[in-house]
Parts: C-alpha cells; structure tokens; sequence
C-alpha cells in the first residue's frame, strides 16, 4: 500500500491524541527517575498536562460541525477510525482519565505503590482505552485490547503488599488471557470467512453476499462476542468481575469499569453496525446476543442484591448496565434502519454510565480504606460527611435511573430505541431491571441516611475538601447538567 | 428588543438563587443585596419590555427556542419561551412587585438565621413563576407549575421552630397536588386531541375548529377544560381547593406578599387566559368558572369580615379577589380578569407588606384587637395601608374602582343577574373588611400595651412602636403609587368617550385574547340570532355610582363598629347575627368538614389499602425477594474465587454461543 505525504499528515493528525499520552506516559517515567522526591502531586500534574494537552489535540482533529452521527474517517490505511461514537467515547475516556488522576494523589498517600509506574500505566492505558474505540482492523483491535490488558493487569496488582490486590491481578491476568484466545480465534474465523480484517472491508463484503462459509462468518462473530464480552464483563463471562474489582485499588477498578468500557462499547458497536448488514444474518447470533444482555441485565441485578461489600456491588452493578448499554445493539441486528437512533443511544449512554459511575468510585476513594469495604461502613456518612453522602445518593439515584437524572434519560434513549424497533419485551426486562436495582443501590443510602454509625467506623467527621471534593462536585452537577442539556455533549441531538 | 435580553429576566433570579444557595455562607447579608440586583434587573428589563411593546416599538410575538429537551415517540417537547402581549404584562408586574417585596426582605428578615436560605427559595420562587409565564408549550409550564409549587411550600414552612409552619406547608403542597392532577390530564387529553403540547399551536387549532375533538360545545373539550380549571382552582385558591391559603400565613410575611400578589396564585388565572380560546369553547366550563368565583368571592369575603389575625383577613380577601378575577373569565371578559390581576398585584402586595410592616414593629403582634392607634407612630405604613384600603374597595379613581367595575359591569351585561348580586355585595364586604383591619390596626386606643402587659421588656428590646426602616418603607410607598395609578391603563371605554374606543391594556391584549372573543361572538350571535343586547351608557353609569356608594357606605360601617362603638357595638352585632358570625368566625366549618369527610374517609381508604398492602402487595413482593435473594446467594456460591471455576462458568458461556449460533 502506498503511502503520500497529506495521508501520512492527516492520519498523524487524526491521532494526535494518543500520541501526545504516549509522550506523557513517557514523561512521567523520565520525571519519575530525575525527581526521585518528587512531591506526590508532580508526577499527577506532569499527567494531567499530558491529558490537557490530549484534548486540545482531540479538538484540533474534531469532525467537521455540525456534527454528522454518519461521519467517518480512516487513518493509517484504515486501522484506525475516527467517527461520531468515536470522538464521543474519547471525550468521556479523557475526561475519566483526569478525573482518575485528580483523585489518585489523595489516595496513594501511605500505600506501597510505585508513583512513576502508576501514572505512566495510567496514561497508558487511557491511550489505550481511546486507541480501542478507534480500532477499525482485526489485528489493531487485537493489539489494542492487549495493551489496554496488560497495563490493567499490572496496575490491579501494583499494590505490592496487598495479597488481595495481587491476588486480583493475578486472576484478571488468568482469565484476560483465556479470554484473548477466544478473540483471537474469532477473529481467524471472520478472516477466513470473508479474506478481510478491516471493518469496512468486512462490512462491504458482508453486505454484497462474499461470504465463503456463513457458518464460519457466524461462529466467529459469535466467537468476537465472547472475547469482547470479557471486557464488557457481559454474563457468563462476567465472572472475574467483583474479584477483580474488590481487589484492585479503587481508582483503577473504576479505570476498569468505566474507561476500559466505554472503548470496549464502541468496538462492539462498530461491529455489531457491520454484521447488521448481513442479509441472511443467522438467526442464531441475534438470540445468542439477545440472550447474553438478558443474563447480564438479570445476574447484574439479582447478583448485587446480597453483595455486602460495595466495590463487589459496583461490579455487579457494572454488568447490568453493560447489559442496558447492548439493548440498541440487540435491537440493530434486527433492524440495521435504526442506527443513527441506536449510535446516538449509546453514545448518550457511555457518558451517563461513565459519570454516575466514576461518583460512587471516587466517594469510596475519597473515603480511603473505609470506602472500599464493607457498605456497613458507610453507616451515618449522611451526618459524619454530608457533603460526600450527598454526591454518593445523587449517584446511586441517577444508577437507578430517575428522572431528572443522566441515568434515567440514558435508560430512556436505550429503551426507547428497543420499543421502536419492536423489542418490546427486552424493554420490559431492561425497566423490571432497573426497578430490582432501586432496592440495593437505595440499600447503600438508607444506610449512609438512616443508621448509626457502627463502632469501627466511629463517629470521626469525614471532612471533604481539597481537589477530591471539587471535583465530586462538578460531576454532581454534571448529573443534571447533562439531564437537561444533552446537546451539551452529543452536539447533534 | 435583543431575545437574548429576554433570556436574562428568569436568569437573573436563578442566579440569586443558586448565589445565595451555595455560597449563601460566605456571602451573607451582601446575598440579599444580590437577589435585591437580580430581581431588579429582572424588573427593568420587565418594563422596558413592556413599555417598548405597548409603544409598539418591539415586535411582538417573540419566540425563543432554547434547545430539544425530550423526544419520545409522537411527543417532542422544545424548552422554548413565547413572548405575546400577555407575557409581557404578567413579566411586568410579576418582576416589578417582586422587585419591591425582596427589597422589603431585607429589613423584615435582617438577623433572621435563615437569612440566605430565605433569599435562595424566593429567587427559585420567581424563576419558577417566571419560567411558567413564558414558557411556550405545556411541559415547560408544568414546570413553573410545580416550581412554584415546591418553592411555596419550602417558603411556607420556612420558619422550621414553627410547629404550623411545616403542617400548613404540607397543606399547600398536598391541595395543590389535587389540582396539579387535574393540569396533569388536560395535558393528556390535549395530546391526545391535537397531538402536540404546544400552546400556540394547540390555540391555533382550537381557533380555526377543524378539530373533531376540539368541537365548539363538545363533551371531550368541556371535561378537558374542566380539569384545566381544576389545575386552576388549587393554584389559585377557588373553591373547593381554596383551604392552603390562609393556612400559608405561617411563612414569612413577604412570602405571603409574593405569593398573594405576584406569583403563584395568579398562576390559576394567568392559565385560563392563556388557554381562553379552548375556555371558549366550553360555554359549560365556563358557566361553572363563574358560578365557583362568585361563589367563592362571597364565601371568602364573608369570612373575612370576622377573622382576628391581621393576616387572615388579608388572606381571604385574596381568595375573594380571586374569585372576582375568575367570575371576570368565567362571563368571557379575560382582560377585566387579568387587569384585576395587574391592579390586585399592586394593593394586595402593599397590603401585607404593610401588614408585615405592623408585625415587625409590634413585636410579632398579629390579632387586630391587641392592636390599634398605630398611625401616630408609623405614619407611613398607615397612609399607604389605608390608600390600598381604598384601592381594595373601589373607591375611585384608584386602581380597584377601574378593574372590579369592569369586573361587575360585565357580569351584569352577561346576563348573570344572580351572580352579579353575589359580586355586589362582596364588594361591600370587600370595603367592609379592608377599612376594619385599618382601623383597628392604625386608629382609637392602642390596645398593644394592655395585650403584652405593663413595664416589661424596656432593656429587652421591647421599646415603643417605630416606623419600619427605608428598605420597608421605599417600596411601601412604590406600591402605593401603583394602587393609585394603575388602574388608568385601562379606562372603561365610558371614560374615553363613548363606544368603540377602548383602555390600552384592552387594545393592548387584543392580538392575544381576539380568538376567544370571536369564539364566544360567533356563539351569541347564533343564539341571538343577530340581536346583540345593548345596555345605555346611563345604566352602566348608574352601577359605577351604586358600587361607589356601597364602598363608602363599607367604609362608613367599618368606622363605626371598629372605632366609634368599639368593642361594644361590634359584641352586639356579633351577637345579634350569632349564628351567621359564627359560620363566618369559623371559616364555614369548611376545613372541619375536609376533617371529617375528606380526610375521614381517605383514613377508611388507607386502612383498607393498608391492609392490602401489608398482606397482598408485600407478600407478593417478599416473595419475589425472597427467590431474588436466593438466587443471589445462589449466584455467591458459584462466586467461589477459583480461578477454574470462573473458566469454567466462561466455557459454558461459550458453548452455548456457538451452539445457539449453529442451531438456529
């Protein structure tokens, strides 16, 4: 393949913000080794500049306005994409990132905890979090979803002395791999079925009929599900989840809950768009997929109900909502006419999901030790903190999804792409949910509200300041502010 | 006009809000002073607003769509604002009143502890009644609607030691809730007839009668205006849900000023006037508006008469105006009622802050008969108090005399003989208890001294009655002004020389109220078959004259019961017409009667429901938590942290994919 200069330029363009992470992952290390003591928010600010300068670069390659939810651009003979759902799911990554580095100084403060490496796995794996939504090849997807692995395995386990932490590295590592395998098979599978590995290759052979085996093509995209699934902790691949979660520290189970996801979602998305395109798609796949978001939305819910500790809760949490956040994608096998309804849902989706999720993470990271255990822990936190208490119930109630929150118009753009393209019943499941979840996320602020401190927790005043705090804060608003003005962040409504 | 300036007169009172809400500690009394900035800026850019359109130099209407705020289905709802003639007198004395009541604030709550809470909830208060005004489609309203609802009712329990306060706040906000329901419906029903919840389009088609539901007359369009005028009646007081409103006398009194004379209340009317062209099409509805007002404008009136707190008087005095204002739309005349509005908000707000005024200085004093001879003392406060007296009455040429006039001549045109009766002789009620809280308040004896007893109090703070500060006193006098002038904007055509030529705010809301008014003509012309009934100039002549009479001859009455004859002639009376001044005294057992019917039989509901709740409804739902639970511990089982355990669950997972994918 050939390349010109202006391709070279524009791709390098295109993906300027994950190069300027790359840069200051590189940064911090090289900071991390002149200063070697550093006050602990150095290292944090050298990051979150890295992540300031991502997002101009973001904005200097933005699409073209007003905002097309059908635009597309390939760079690097179309490896990498850039598209609507694309630029969104960047917007929210970076956003995660600085508020995951903001958040982290505070908490590292006294833990065995390598400050160099944490930053600069961080950076890393923010850039790859972004480079995954941005994947458009078989291969590229590959190499990204390993990068974005290994640095989540070491960061779970970066906790030295923690059994627990390393533990929990070491299991994600176990399973990441047995999961790898199944993606790698799929992805041999949609190769030899269709002689493609570039997304829009594979959709144009798919649409035109230039299949060689349909029954390859659909076992591997089956196969891509599974993979794919592991990472979108979709039921029953779900398992290593609240383990993960619990074990690893709480800025970087939120890393793995959110960021990692959203870039999982928007990869799922693009090839869930491509193979929407088969004529004769096998029944087969629309019920496997139908199915895996019925059991991730039911094991999600009923899982949490009995989880005494919160990160464990979160994690079952986390699988229902990935099982919400695939309702469009169900829906779009059936019915490929509504894509720009179902792109726009989700899209709406990652950024409610992200941000009501990234409260409740960072109220137990601001908590400290107290934060990550037990939900009794929590027990008159409404008087002892109520400023963070306030900010943790406005999250849980938008995780519920009420109205005016985030949580309920995300929930309503996805349901209502459901009724319209007569998924009724999928509907149904997703609000029978939602209602189920009211009774144990509502759990954790009856007993932050309603009861008494228990001994171990004492009756210490939290106080909630410093960066933590405001930045809590503007995520709270945020759970309004994006309510009532989505355009805000769709741009295109 | 820029529409962006528009923008600006909810904003600003939002920002008070959010200012004095988040930063309200570290801002202090400078707080207030900020809502004082941003309510005022509200109101000049309210009254350049309305003096450029009634000068015609700004184009009107003005719509201002803001942004897409949900679309579901067939519905669409745009956040977006619609200034017409209409919007822009209600901006004008809405922000203009409010203005003036939060300057006021400022002397009555200094050294109060709530001090930025309290200016918090009054600017949300005027934001969400000015995001009622101009929103231009239903939704948006709504929410105004239960804005205004919320903040009434954080206002009315605001003092949190008052053990009514928090009951009579509850009280508010459930009765409102009744009619809320009732707005709630409409809602649905016009949907479901016109398929939009846009006000101008849904009037458009109300207008131009092609719609089969939207039937002049139809039985769909008198049940939906029905419920709308239920929405009305909890909002703005009328009969059956009129019982919140004396009770939301607990709050502040510049709470009770804003809600009487600014918002919320005339929420209910500024909604029928809005929505006139769908009222007209409901002659029925219509027919029932205006028997409930007369009847509550009399109910309300005679209770005020014997009431001894100063603030209850005022309070039913609302309800009773009220009543005028709806008695007006009810017999088709929608600028008499809402130009009652515009003068009520004048003298009504004046009133309780002079009220208020009087509380402040006579040590939280509020019974008329431990009051008295207060005039040497606050003069002030007793000239503006006895001029919105005088507006209040009809005495002319103050403001009152203009809109209630219009109010009763047009009744008396209507044809509605028996409701005119009703208005009349409210009207001398009206007279008769506004100058008997002035006199008992502010001449004769002062009876304070005998009430608190002798000799206490001298080093604590307790010293002679005073005239309240500037930022009480200033708007005082503002207002009296308006309840002297106002009424000039719309003289009755008699005054303008003959038929034909009307006042300037009638010319003023014709754009906006025509469609109804050729709805309801098209109607009478029908029935009377070309035969317009015209009554002379002499006749209306000879009523102005019998309404003027009847205020004096209030006036007069009010003298001698509450300071020639006081108390002996007044004890006589009462017990002369026992009976009738214990139906009065005690509010026509109204609020007994809710007691014992209303809330009596809902306590027999909730025990039944109760019960089926606690037996039938939870143990289904145990149940269903119950296997949920299992199922949950279930799921932990299998959660043992084996690593094979876990790839085990996954291979499982991955069988029935591929088996599922190969099957079907």
């Amino acid at each position: 393949m050939e390349f010109s200069i202006e391709q070279i330029l524009h791709s390098l363009r295109l993906t300027s913000p994950l190069l300027v992470l790359i840069f200051a992952a590189m940064a911090v290390l090289v900071a991390d080794v002149l200063l070697p003591r550093a006050h602990r928010w150095t290292l944090a600010l050298i990051g979150m500049a890295g992540i300031g300068l991502a997002l101009v670069a973001l904005y200097w390659a933005r699409p073209p306005q007003p905002m097309d939810t059908n635009y597309l651009e390939l760079a690097f003979g179309g490896t990498i994409q850039a598209g609507y759902l694309t630029f969104l799911a960047h917007n929210v990554i970076l956003a995660t990132g600085l508020f995951l580095i903001l958040i982290s100084p505070n908490y590292l403060a006294g833990r065995a905890v390598p400050h160099g490496e944490y930053y600069a796995l961080l950076l890393l794996a923010t850039l790859a979090m972004m480079a995954l939504a941005s994947s458009n090849e078989l291969l590229t997807l590959f190499l990204n979803i390993e990068l974005l692995s290994i640095t989540l395995y070491i960061l779970t386990g970066i906790e030295k002395n923690n059994l627990r932490s390393s533990e929990a590295g070491f299991k994600y590592f176990l399973l990441g791999s047995f999961a790898a395998a199944f993606l790698l098979l799929g992805i041999g599978f949609v190769y030899g079925a269709t002689g493609q590995t570039r997304f829009d290759a594979i959709g144009q052979a798919i649409a035109a009929g230039r299949i060689l085996n349909p029954a390859y093509l659909a076992i591997g995209v089956g196969l891509l599900m599974i993979g794919l699934g592991f990472k979108l902790t979709l039921a029953p691949f779900h398992m290593y989840a609240p383990d993960v979660y619990e074990g690893a520290p709480t800025p970087i189970a939120a890393a793995i809950a959110t960021g990692s996801k959203v870039g999982g979602f928007v990869v799922f998305f693009n090839l869930m768009a491509i193979v929407a395109g088969w004529r004769d798609l096998p029944q087969g796949l629309w019920v496997a997929l139908y199915a895996i978001v019925a059991a991730s939305m039911v094991v999600g819910n009923v899982g949490a109900i009995v989880q005494p500790n919160l990160k464990r809760l979160l994690a079952y949490s986390s699988i229902a909502h990935s099982g919400y956040t695939l309702v469009p994608m169900v829906v779009l096998l059936r019915r490929p006419d509504l894509l720009a309804e179902a792109r726009v849902a989700v899209a709406y989706y990652l950024l409610a999901y992200t941000l009501m999720t990234l409260l409740v993470f960072g109220v137990a990271t601001t908590l400290g030790p107290l934060g990550e255990g037990r939900i009794s822990h929590y027990a008159g936190l409404g008087r002892r903190s109520p400023a963070l208490a306030m900010i943790m119930a406005l999250a849980l109630v938008s995780l519920v999804g009420v109205p005016p929150t985030v949580g309920f118009f995300g929930k309503l753009r996805l349901f209502s792409v459901a009724i319209e393209g007569d998924h009724i019943r999928l509907a149904v499941l997703g609000v029978l949910a939602s209602v189920a979840s009211a009774f144990y996320y509502l759990r954790v602020t009856v007993t932050m509200y309603m009861e008494e401190p228990s001994p171990e927790a004492g009756e210490r005043l939290i106080p909630a300041e410093g960066v933590n705090f405001v930045i809590l804060t503007v995520g709270a608003v945020g759970v309004f502010v994006f309510a009532v003005f989505p355009w805000l962040y769709l741009f295109a409504a | 006009m820029n529409p962006q300036l528009i923008l600006l007169i909810p904003v600003l009172p939002l920002l008070a809000f959010l200012a004095n809400g988040l930063f309200g500690r570290w801002l202090g009394r400078a707080g207030g002073w900020l809502a004082v900035l941003c309510m005022g800026g509200s109101a000049v850019i309210g009254a350049v607003l309305f003096i450029g359109a009634l000068g015609g130099r700004i184009a009107l209407p003005v719509d201002v769509t803001l942004w897409q705020w949900l679309a579901v289905g067939d519905l669409s709802v745009r956040v977006g604002f619609h200034v017409d003639q209409l919007t822009c007198l209600m901006l004008f004395f809405v922000t203009l009143v409010s203005s003036l009541v939060f300057l006021y604030s400022m002397g009555y709550m200094e050294g109060d502890p709530g001090f930025n809470r309290f200016f918090a909830y009054m600017g949300l208060f005027d934001f969400s009644m000015l995001v009622l005004v101009l929103g231009d489609s239903l939704p948006v309203m709504f929410v105004g609607w239960e804005g205004v609802g919320l903040c009434s009712y954080l206002l009315i329990g605001y003092y949190l030691a008052l053990p009514g306060a928090a009951d009579a706040g509850k009280k508010a906000f459930i009765v409102n809730r009744i009619g809320d329901f009732g707005f709630l419906v409409a809602m649905c029903m016009l949907f479901k007839a016109t398929g939009t919840l846009h006000i101008q389009t849904i009037l458009g088609e109300a207008a131009a009668g092609a719609n089969p539901l939207l039937r002049a007359g139809g039985a769909f369009v008198t049940a939906l205006t029905l419920m709308l005028f239920l929405g009305c009646t909890g909002k703005s007081a009328q009969i059956p849900l009129f019982v919140w409103l004396p009770d939301a006398m607990a709050g502040p009194t510049p709470v009770s000023a804003l809600i009487h004379a600014a918002t919320m209340v005339t929420a209910g009317v500024y909604l029928m006037v809005r929505l006139s062209a769908l009222f007209a099409l409901a002659p029925a509805t219509m027919l029932v508006v205006a028997i409930v007002a007369a009847l509550t404008a009399f109910v309300a009136g005679s209770i005020a008469l014997t009431q001894r707190d100063i603030k209850k008087v005022l309070a039913y005095s609302t309800v009773s105006q009220l009543g005028y204002m709806f008695l007006a739309c009810g017999v088709g005349a929608f600028v008499a009622g809402i130009f009652h509005v515009f003068t009520h908000a004048f003298f009504k707000g004046l009133l309780f802050l002079g009220a208020g005024s009087v509380i402040h200085s006579a040590h939280h004093e509020q019974d008329l008969f431990n009051l008295g001879g207060l005039r040497r003392a606050m003069p002030k406060t007793a000239v503006t108090f006895f001029i919105a007296c005088l507006a209040i009455a009809g005495i002319p040429p103050l403001a009152g005399f203009f809109s209630k006039d219009e109010i009763l001549w047009q009744t008396f045109a209507s044809g509605r003989l028996g409701l005119w009766v009703l208005g009349v002789v409210t009207a001398l009620m009206t007279a008769i208890y506004s100058f008997r809280a002035y006199f008992l308040t502010f001449e004769g004896e002062s009876r304070l001294e005998k009430a608190h007893g002798h000799g206490h109090g001298d080093a604590h703070g307790h010293g002679a009655v005073h005239e309240s500060p500037a930022t009480m006193t200033i708007p005082l006098i503002l207002l009296a002004v308006g309840a002297v002038g106002a009424g000039f904007l719309n003289l009755p055509p008699l005054f303008l020389g003959g038929e034909g030529k009307e006042g300037v705010v009638s010319t003023f809301l014709e754009p906006v109220l025509a469609p109804a008014r050729e709805i309801i003509a098209a109607r009478a012309h029908m029935a009377a078959a070309g035969e317009a009934v015209h009554h002379g100039a002499g006749l209306e002549v000879g009523l102005m004259l019998f309404s003027i009479a009847l205020a004096v001859a209030g006036l007069l009455l009010a003298r001698h019961y509450a300071l020639k004859a006081w108390p002996a002639a007044a004890d006589r009376a009462a017990h002369r017409f026992g009976s009738l001044y214990q139906l009065s005294y005690h509010r026509w057992w109204w609020d007994d009667f809710y007691n014992l019917a209303v809330a009596g039989g809902l306590r027999g509901v909730a025990r039944l429901a109760t019960w089926f709740d606690r037996w039938i409804i939870d143990g289904i739902l145990h149940t269903i938590g119950g296997l949920a639970s299992l199922g949950s511990r279930a799921l932990r089982g299998l959660q043992n942290g084996q690593v094979q355990s876990y790839a085990l669950g996954f291979l499982v997972g991955v069988n029935v994919v591929v088996w599922l994918v190969l099957w079907f």
